[in-house]
């Protein structure tokens, strides 16, 4: 207790906060942009924070990490671009419910939900943070690879139409993450010798080519000129029954988010897909799911805001950064002198409880400066749809240039974003495309591992309790989803 | 001789052109301000891996005082991919004016370059060394819980249980794996190799029991020796920090001395003068015992070497690695 309040008196000291405010800030903008991540801007701010004291440094960049969890809703919303990987899944409802009208109350469940997510997470952060990460030390290959299985399960909630063309997008989407070099025997698969390709395909440049630009493409190629201007705005802020839909859907979210969180080397975009199905499968009225329901907005909205405060648990707590924000947090730590590591928390509490203390200030400012944002951000709706096609195209190539400076990248936008309306004419649908991209090359690392050690015996998977428990859960949720799959296609060919 | 306050009124004009520096880096007429006084704009470093990583942050320790000593701000400029030849050859695509440099891992790079079925360089031939800045060395450290506390205990262990051991490492063709595959060699035992993609996942491995040693950089390991989740037994050089652990050759290994250093390279075509005053601010900054300090709690050891020497140095690791990585039959097709 005495830890938490010394922990407020550094944070509430005015140029900390001053650091949280422009952190939050800085993150919502590069969350609101396409491509441009948390990571890069840090990269870019580090050098001006040599000359900060550590604590008010890592409070600034702590809060990139969380405005840009908030920032990145808003363009999936509004026109259907993911601001970040972790957001992909609030296209799916979230752009649908902007279309009839609904972004303002969608926008607002986002910001709310993410804040009641943000809020719990950092009091797990707070109080759990030593004992959650060293349980989640228990989990070893065989392990990693049921919860991959299991969320690639997921895949089953993911779509509306053919299992089948669902199943080829899956088997797509696994041979692209393929591409690139073995992270562990370092031969090269499908690069043709370009260096560009040894990384593989990147799944920021995939998913706003696969969203964003092909949605641009179906605005320009439909008859309908006007289709945007004819949208009547319904409300800026949920209404008492959007609350209703949502709070349950919030409260999963966060402990979804922030338990996987924890685990490093999933990437927050895992999660936000999981939640996606399971909100899916508890719903009444599941074929409602990818026409706009508020419940899958902000189920995977709280989700990713709690899996970014999750991140945050191995890297405090044990020095172990769970993607490429946390490994500059990490490297940032290192410059300024401070050993990041087990012993962190022991050695600089002031760090620690001081940036733990500012995230409860930081969330609380997001909410502040993200609700009175909401009917501008809607006002964009009502640029002329021509314009804002260009607009929405300029931001996708400048946003997946920009991560790496890579043509190369851009280009990968653009053939998805043809390849994406392809396969929408062919009702193929995209979302088990990217949840394999990314899972895949996760999934074949952790069953090599698993191999290399058991020397080539598939008895682990079932001789270990965690693997076994998560192996049955997998094969649980392909038998319903068949069962439920026929009633739920029906329910579908009903309401068309 | 320049004055002061013409030095000082400069350094105000260029401070304006910080914020605008990709745009001069591209457009800047460089030939001529080279002639008028190196250097007159922002020096940028190009570092070909992740931020975060460990030659980023050496370079960027390295940066700040490089920086007062070149009296122009100095950049980094991450450019990721490609195991570090992306941003390798994105350098040799540079001006030859010496306003861009390279900051390498050498062993990486070497390693890097040999994996690759046609490699667009050859790092023997094509840079012109600027400096050795600094290294750190790989450690070899066991779980907690392992039957074996020092390097003794360990071979003891492995040779009468071949195959049993489980090992990790962290990044294919890096400094830990070329020192994993030279120990495993040299120390006359067999293990299982299980190979991670990133620190994160082969730290928790370990740490959570799943593993009974590693090979992984020094800074790196160091933060879980003083917590006790892991014991170094062995370094490829001795550390003050750690004098009670021997390296590779105080045991009978002598391959097991790989260290990873970061150099700064530049263009063989920089010109004369520009390159001389480089390498003299590059062994100035060297001096700077602040510099030192902070390297040193980042992990580093600072170890100024001049540019023959770090030529010298990726000539011998091209033959070291070409022979590691025939041996331990990585391939790339």
């Amino acid at each position: 207790m005495e830890n938490i309040l010394n922990g407020f008196t550094i944070a509430l000291q005015p140029i900390n906060l001053f650091y949280c405010f422009i952190g939050c800030l800085a993150g919502t903008l590069v969350g609101v942009l396409p491509g441009i991540g948390p990571t890069g801007a840090v990269a870019l701010l580090l050098p001006a924070t040599y000359r900060f004291n550590p604590i008010s440094a890592l409070i600034m960049m702590c809060g990139i990490a969380y405005g840009a969890a908030y920032g990145g809703s808003t363009t999936s919303i509004l026109v259907n671009v993911p601001g970040e990987a972790s957001s992909v899944v609030t296209c799916l409802d979230g752009y649908q419910m902007a279309k009839k009208g609904r972004a303002g109350p969608a926008l607002g469940i986002s910001a709310l939900g993410s804040f009641i997510a943000g809020t719990v997470g950092v009091i797990g952060l707070m109080f759990l943070a030593p004992t959650l990460s060293r349980a989640a030390l228990a989990f070893d290959s065989p392990d990693y690879f049921a919860l991959m299985m299991m969320s690639l399960m997921f895949v089953t909630y993911l779509v509306r139409g053919s299992m089948i063309k669902a199943l080829i997008m899956v088997g797509l989407g696994l041979v692209l993450g393929m591409v690139g070099m073995d992270a562990l025997s370092g031969r090269e698969r499908f690069t043709y010798g370009a260096v560009t390709l040894r990384d593989g395909i990147g799944i920021i440049p995939v998913v706003v080519g696969l969203f964003g630009v092909n949605e641009v493409l179906e605005t320009l190629s439909s008859q309908v000129k006007t289709d945007i201007l004819k949208i009547k705005i319904k409300g800026y802020l949920p209404t008492l029954q959007d609350w209703k839909d949502s709070g349950r859907p919030i409260v999963r979210g966060t402990f979804l988010g922030f338990i996987m969180g924890i685990f490093p080397g999933i990437s927050p975009m895992i999660p936000t897909f999981l939640d996606y199905g399971i909100e899916k499968r508890l719903s009444k009225h599941p074929e409602k799911f990818g026409t706009g329901v508020i419940e899958a907005v902000a189920g995977p909205e709280s989700c990713n805001n709690a899996a970014a405060v999750g991140s945050f648990v191995p890297l405090l707590s044990l020095g172990i950064p769970s993607n490429a924000f946390n490994a500059v947090l990490l490297g940032a730590l290192m410059i300024y002198g401070l050993q990041p590591g087990p012993l962190l928390i022991k050695n600089h509490p002031d760090l620690f409880w001081g940036v733990v203390a500012s995230m409860y200030i930081g969330n609380a400012m997001l909410v502040v400066f993200n609700l009175p944002m909401i009917p501008l951000w809607v006002k964009v709706l009502q640029i002329p749809a021509n314009l804002l096609a260009i607009l929405i195209l300029i931001f996708c190539f400048l946003g997946s240039y920009s991560i790496n400076n890579s043509i190369f990248d851009a280009v990968i936008t653009f053939v998805f974003g043809v390849f994406g309306f392809v396969l929408k004419r062919y009702r193929f649908e995209t979302p088990p495309l990217v949840l394999a991209l990314v899972l895949g090359p996760l999934i074949e690392v952790a069953f090599r591992q698993t191999m290399i050690v058991s020397g080539g015996s598939f008895l682990v998977f079932i001789q270990r309790p965690i693997c076994a428990f998560l192996m049955v859960v997998s094969l649980g949720i392909v038998i319903t989803a068949f069962v439920k799959k026929r009633r739920f296609t029906e329910s579908i060919g009903r309401e068309e | 001789m320049r004055t002061q306050g013409h030095i000082v009124g400069r350094k105000k004009v260029l401070r304006w052109v910080v914020w605008a520096i990709g745009l001069v880096l591209v457009i800047g007429p460089a030939s001529l301000q080279a002639q008028q006084g190196f250097p007159s704009k922002p020096v940028q470093i190009i570092v070909p891996y992740g931020p975060g990583g460990s030659i980023d942050v050496a370079t960027r320790i390295f940066a700040e005082p490089l920086s007062r000593e070149l009296k122009v701000p100095v950049v980094i400029d991450n450019k990721t991919g490609g195991t570090g030849l992306i941003g390798a050859s994105a350098f040799l695509n540079t001006n030859p004016d010496g306003y861009t440099l390279l900051a390498v891992a050498g062993s990486t790079m070497v390693s890097a370059v040999q994996l690759s079925k046609s490699p667009a360089f050859d790092p023997r031939k094509d840079f012109l060394p600027v400096g050795y800045i600094a290294d750190s060395p790989c450690a070899v450290s066991v779980a907690k819980n392992a039957p074996f506390k020092t390097i003794e205990e360990f071979l003891k262990y492995a040779r009468s249980n071949p195959g049993k051991l489980r090992g990790g490492v962290s990044s294919l063709g890096g400094e830990s794996h070329i020192t994993f595959e030279l120990f495993r060699k040299e120390g006359k035992f067999e293990t299982k190799m299980v190979p991670y993609t990133a620190t994160g996942g082969l730290v928790t491995a370990i740490m959570g029991g799943h593993l009974d040693w590693m090979c992984l950089m020094f800074p790196a390991t160091m933060p879980y020796h003083r917590s006790g989740d892991v014991k170094i037994v062995l370094l490829t050089r001795r550390s003050a920090e750690l004098p009670g652990v021997p390296s590779g050759p105080d045991v009978g290994m002598p391959g097991v001395s790989i260290n990873q250093w970061t150099a700064l390279l530049a263009l063989p075509k920089t010109p004369k003068p520009v390159y001389d005053r480089l390498v003299a601010a590059v062994a100035a900054t060297a001096k700077d015992p602040e510099v030192a300090k902070k390297l040193a709690s980042a992990g580093f050891t600072l170890d100024y070497k001049p540019p023959h020497e770090v030529s010298k140095l990726i000539n011998d690791q091209w033959d070291i690695y070409g022979q590691v990585i025939k041996e331990a039959n990585i391939k790339t097709e």
